[in-house]
């Protein structure tokens, strides 16, 4: 074992610190070494004799050639610090020292893999060494080759670094020297495609570096060869497989010679893994184009290749697979040996804290991955088929539900919001279906309440300053209402910080909506048709901020991130509060909106009398938002239910505390609703409020467990009316429907003195919902 | 057959499971520092070079406790406080927790960080956070015994692409910006 001077002097040595200052510091030190240290200049110094590797980043110029030898000197001037006393530099303490790696140890110094045994081959070294071939391939090595460069994508895109991934595959250095046509051909629109997923998620800008590492290392991606004549390429060596495939089939009545069938099954093989790439491309392709036409293009593609997919998971066998050699990790699979593919190629540019390796996915889960992937995209693409704001909206939180990979949640950013040059006014910057944002919210705010004042004909278009308020108001909720889309895009995970920063800027949204309602009642109050205008482009607003609210503590839950000890508070919030605000808010809308929309028959019914009785039909029973409202209404009982039951669970002793002695509950609540602060409407409610509403000596007397669960069995049933009321329930409601009915049960068991006796807390199970469990005792 | 315990001396490296376990802070020096590091480097997976140890142990000696079976070190616990130059909140970090697996489910564990955390508790320590993998069951039981809950969940945060959970015990109320409304006290 190094003495730990030892150790310390190697790094210092091997970092780039100012190596003459600390000659000058070993100096003062060594006063009494007689030979004194030879003022060493920084060209002279160098690691040894091993001359840099290709693919390392080249050494100092001026770090030369020779070694001076200080051992002696060094380890007589070290007897002058005293046990665990360190030398270390201004700008170089311990905090830079922690990032040294221990060379030699395997676990830490990446590099040593690349001393274990084989040397490692660059594309040129490999072909100078006769291993990789470039042309003469059999179709069984060809399919491998291939298969391994989708392993290599997939493990990418699951968001790995380019460095252990794709570019692990030599081929892909220098893929314009591959002599194969088909080889050549799959690899050159192979770099496009990563080029391509490249542009997709760094344009949409919703990954984290846990989703995605777009570095390329200084690879090139084939940008000089057009798009077109990469796509040509590849469809050429389709054309000629196509050709071997129909002219080596089975005949009917005829024996299928051995030779002729494998010829046919290899071409099938080596045909679909070409046309997948190629049409994969070509979908990712048409959709950045982003209109109707290329939509349905994409589409085509995307349909193709889930059925070409299938063929290639039937023809993975007829990959070859190198021997394995026995001291092979099996978690490596068999990219180590195989040809073309080199896993340390490029260890050296990566810092030496990287993991030593990235494990790979195997050829047939790369494939299941496809197959998802290109399911994903197709229902991401459906976005475009929402056609209001609203729409899409929920449609990307029921896509987010799903936890899609960061390329699907990229085109569905990307399709909706834009390819986003930056101008403002080039035809990326319009929203799907071609409105700007400002227009689309103008019309989401009028669908949504219809506020006087933006209604045709309306009186205050007449109002220059009144129109113009208007108009500001909407530039101002763009970005507001942007980034709230793309919170929706990002990680479920990363998604709880976005919220905090966006209630922010909806506080102050929701400022600007009432000052402009105000200005706009004062206005209408005056014209030729008196009418109010109060809380409308405030209500719209602060159903947003509500949702987000909803949206922050509800993802609480998925995360796991909730205690059972802290359940009760937190649904104690959503079921006397959030959900309260929500059904006010869509209420009041509910109420106002058949009100708005009947004024404008009638106006426009002065000049057609016929239409006037029709009117008077409709006026009755319209309800806009009654099934929204229900549902609310029935999750506001479900956290009602949860609450009571929590309490309950707590009296009788169920619910496992925390220690006293660091344990604060005021504090957690404080820190836990903490977002909500910026909000002034609602305004934030206090731990002092909480402990008030919820005291016990509220409640009827005397209470026991048995009295609260009997109370949430009452909100149980009461969500589970609401639901039942539901024409046509959703997947949700269905699931949620299902959840109240057992824990009504639940409670009812418990009320009856079930498990009275049994301290064990009970569980809670998220299978059918991931935010409202089913309480199992 | 029993071992016959009278009149023989346990070696050294063999602790006595009977002995009652002493807690201390770090104050022996390099010794100690050895027997820090092979107590956690045969727990954790995570591998720290000895700069790691030094930097937290030499930095923060007083908030390092070693759990003493005799002459042996059972279990340790290595932390950190300081201020974050963002939230400007004093912020007390547990950096690692090992006890030996021979020791385990005896509450070594649960002493240690009891005893880190009220030694930041003294120095003002406005809260403590830690990450662990999600499916650490037993650290996750240990710290939300004692207040820590789950503050966010940090997605492929380790090497092998497994999830993380930052846990947190808040020690006090959240400071209110200007931009807060009013809260009851």
């Amino acid at each position: 074992p190094i003495s730990r001077f030892t150790e310390t002097f190697i790094y210092l040595v091997l970092c780039e610190i100012n190596f003459r200052k600390w000659v000058a510091d070993m100096e003062a030190v060594a006063e009494d070494a007689e030979d004194g240290v030879r003022e060493i200049d920084e060209s002279e110094t160098s690691i040894g004799n091993v001359p840099p590797s290709d693919n390392s980043l080249a050494l100092r110029p001026e770090y030369g050639c020779n070694w001076v030898e200080i051992t002696a000197e060094f380890f007589e001037a070290s007897k002058e610090l005293d046990l665990g006393e360190l030398l270390h530099d201004e700008l170089f303490g311990l905090f830079e020292a922690m990032s040294a790696i221990e060379m030699m140890d395997p676990k830490m110094d990446a590099g040593m893999m690349c001393n274990r045994g084989n040397k490692v081959l660059t594309f040129d070294k490999a072909i100078k060494a006769g291993v990789l071939k470039l042309n003469n391939f059999s179709m069984e090595e060809l399919v491998g080759i291939m298969d391994c460069i989708l392993g290599c994508l997939v493990t990418w895109l699951e968001g790995h670094s380019a460095a252990q991934t794709i570019l692990t595959c030599l081929y892909l250095h220098k893929p314009l020297s591959i002599e194969d046509r088909a080889l050549r051909a799959f690899c050159v629109l192979t770099l496009k495609l990563v080029a391509l997923i490249n542009n997709i998620v760094n344009i949409a800008g919703v990954y984290e570096e846990e989703d995605f590492q777009p570095g390329l290392y200084g690879y090139g991606v084939c940008a000089e060869v057009p798009e077109a004549r990469a796509a040509a390429a590849v469809r050429e060596v389709e054309e000629e497989l196509q050709r071997v495939v129909k002219s080596t089939r089975g005949r009917q009545g005829e024996a299928w010679e051995p030779l002729m069938q494998k010829q046919h099954e290899d071409a099938v093989a080596l045909f679909s893994r070409v046309r997948f790439l190629r049409l994969l491309y070509a979908a990712l392709s048409a959709i950045m184009r982003r209109d109707q036409v290329s939509m349905q293009e994409a589409e085509r593609c995307l349909a193709s290749c889930t059925e070409l997919v299938c063929i290639m998971q039937n023809t993975v066998g007829r990959g070859l697979r190198p021997k394995a050699h026995k001291d092979d990790d099996p978690n490596r699979g068999d990219y180590g040996h195989m040809m073309g593919f080199e896993p340390l190629v490029n260890q050296r540019l990566l810092p030496p804290t990287f993991p030593r390796y990235t494990r790979l996915r195997t050829r047939r889960e790369a494939l299941q991955y496809l197959d998802e992937l290109v399911t994903r995209i197709r229902q991401c693409g459906k976005i475009t088929h929402t056609h209001t704001f609203k729409q899409a909206t929920e449609f990307l939180e029921r896509f987010g539900e799903l936890e899609p990979c960061v390329l699907s949640r990229s085109i569905a950013q990307v399709l909706y919001l834009g390819a986003g040059n930056g101008s403002g006014t080039g035809p990326d910057d319009k929203l799907w279906g071609g409105q700007s944002m400002a227009d689309t919210l103008r019309s989401a705010a009028k669908q949504f309440i219809c506020p006087p004042a933006l209604m045709p004909k309306a009186a205050v278009l007449n109002n220059p300053q009144a129109k113009q308020y208007v108009d500001n108001f909407f530039m101002q909720c763009v970005r507001p209402f942007e980034q709230l889309m793309q919170m929706h895009g990002h990680n479920r995970a990363r998604q709880r910080d976005k919220v905090t920063d966006l209630l922010r800027e909806f506080a102050s949204l929701q400022d600007e909506a009432d000052e402009v309602d105000a200005f706009l009642h004062n206005v209408l109050l005056k014209s030729e048709q008196p009418r109010p205008h109060l809380a409308y482009l405030g209500t719209w607003v602060l159903h947003h901020t509500l949702r987000l609210m909803l949206h922050y503590l509800l993802t609480g839950f998925s995360l796991q991130l909730y205690a059972p000890h802290e359940y009760h508070y937190i649904y104690w919030y959503l079921y006397e509060f959030v959900f309260v605000w929500l059904v006010s808010a869509l209420t009041r809308a509910d109420a106002l909106l058949p009100d708005q929309e009947n004024m404008e028959q009638q106006q426009r019914a002065k000049s057609s009398r016929s239409t006037r009785h029709k009117n008077r039909k409709q006026r009755k029973t319209h309800r806009p938002y009654g099934k929204e409202i229900a549902f609310y209404q029935a999750q506001q009982h479900l956290c009602g239910g949860f609450y009571k039951a929590m309490v309950g669970l707590r009296e009788a002793g169920k619910v496992r505390l925390p220690q006293q002695e660091f344990d604060d509950e005021k504090v957690r609540y404080h820190h836990r609703f903490l977002p909500f602060n910026v909000v002034v409407t609602p305004p934030p409610v206090s731990y002092h409020t909480f402990i008030t509403m919820t005291d016990l000596s509220n409640f009827p007397q005397p209470v026991s467990p048995s009295a609260l669960y009997h109370d949430a069995r009452n909100h149980f049933f009461k969500a589970k009316t609401l639901l039942e009321g539901i024409t046509n329930p959703n997947s949700e409601m269905q699931a949620i429907l299902k959840i109240v009915k057992t824990n009504f049960v639940v409670m009812k068991l418990l009320e009856g003195g079930h498990k009275n006796e049994d301290p064990s807390p009970p569980k809670f199970d998220y299978t059918y919902h991931s935010c409202f469990p089913v309480i199992r005792v | 057959a029993t071992r016959k315990k009278e009149g023989r001396e346990m070696p050294k490296d063999e602790p006595d499971e009977k002995k009652k376990i002493q807690y201390h802070t770090y104050n022996k020096g390099e010794e100690e520092l050895e027997m820090i590091k092979e107590m956690i480097q045969k727990d954790l997976s995570e591998p720290y070079s000895i700069f790691t140890y030094r930097y937290f142990i030499s930095g923060w000696p007083d908030l390092c406790y070693l759990a003493m079976c005799g002459e042996n070190c059972v279990g340790t616990i290595v932390c950190r406080l300081e201020r974050n130059s963002h939230t400007k909140l004093l912020c007390g970090y547990i950096a690692m927790l090992a006890v030996d697996k021979r020791f385990r489910k005896r509450g070594i564990g649960t002493r240690l960080v009891k005893l880190a955390v009220m030694r930041m508790i003294s120095q003002k320590a406005d809260e403590i956070v830690l990450e662990t993998e999600i499916d650490n069951l037993g650290a996750l039981n240990l710290y939300e015994n004692l207040g820590f809950v789950r503050e966010l969940r940090l997605t492929r945060y380790y090497m092998a692409g497994t999830d993380a959970f930052r846990l947190k015990l808040w020690l006090k109320p959240p400071i209110p910006d200007s931009s807060d409304s009013l809260l009851d006290q």
